[in-house]
């Protein structure tokens, strides 16, 4: 699966730490989310969601779509 | 820090309770003991015996907190960890278990390992043989895991 994280952490100027806080998660969790290497869960997708102001498939896109 | 207060909390309970109880529970295992209520022996061992399994709960106790504290990620690396490296230490365990069972080369295998051993110390270096092999595995498969997913 494919993200777009890192490119809007970095629209609005937040670091990992700044976003992990938020998505009560650790930094080591943003990283692995913004590096692909790790798919969140649906809860964990829509409060990344819900953090962004974005619906999910905005923010997630399928390989195989 | 307050979400890490239930770990807190079960590892103090545990380890304070244990201190608590070995302090108290050796003075009742002495007192029975010496009234003859017990063999010293016999008491030593139940009171081992439910001071390991007392400690063993609540380190439980304290891994269902933590697990409940981390987030998703940690708990999947925990789950690969325990599936992924525990079966693999099993694996190896598996192996001694095969060749030490039966065999013609269980004798050399004894003449190199030496004897003298009583059953008691077979049955202790059995445990730790099967538990050191998983534990290493965890340890590898969860460092892994990570590591796999920190690089950028």
């Amino acid at each position: 699966m494919n993200n777009r994280l890192k490119v809007m952490r970095a629209e609005r100027d937040w670091s990992q730490a700044q976003l992990a806080e938020q998505l009560g998660v650790s930094r080591q969790t943003v990283n692995a989310l913004e590096t692909g290497r790790y798919d969140p869960s649906l809860p964990l997708a829509f409060k990344i969601a819900r953090v962004f102001g974005q619906p999910i498939e905005s923010i997630f896109s399928d390989d195989n779509a | 820090m307050r979400k890490w207060r239930p770990v807190i909390k079960a590892i103090a309970t545990t380890f304070g309770g244990g201190l608590v109880f070995a302090l108290v529970g050796g003075i009742a295992m002495g007192y029975a003991a010496r009234a003859g209520w017990i063999g010293s022996e016999m008491g030593e061992m139940i009171f081992t015996a439910v001071f390991a399994a007392t400690i063993m709960a609540g380190s439980l106790w304290v891994g269902a907190e933590w697990m409940r504290v981390i987030d998703e990620a940690a708990r999947e690396a925990h789950k690969a960890a325990w599936y992924w490296g525990g079966t693999a230490g099993m694996c190896v365990s598996g192996v001694g278990l095969i060749l030490s069972s039966a065999g013609p080369w269980r004798e050399v295998i004894a003449r190199e390992i030496g004897s003298g051993g009583s059953p008691i110390d077979y049955m202790s270096a059995g445990a730790a043989l099967m538990i050191a092999p998983m534990l290493i595995g965890y340890t590898v498969v969860w460092a892994w895991w990570w590591l796999a997913r920190m690089r950028g």
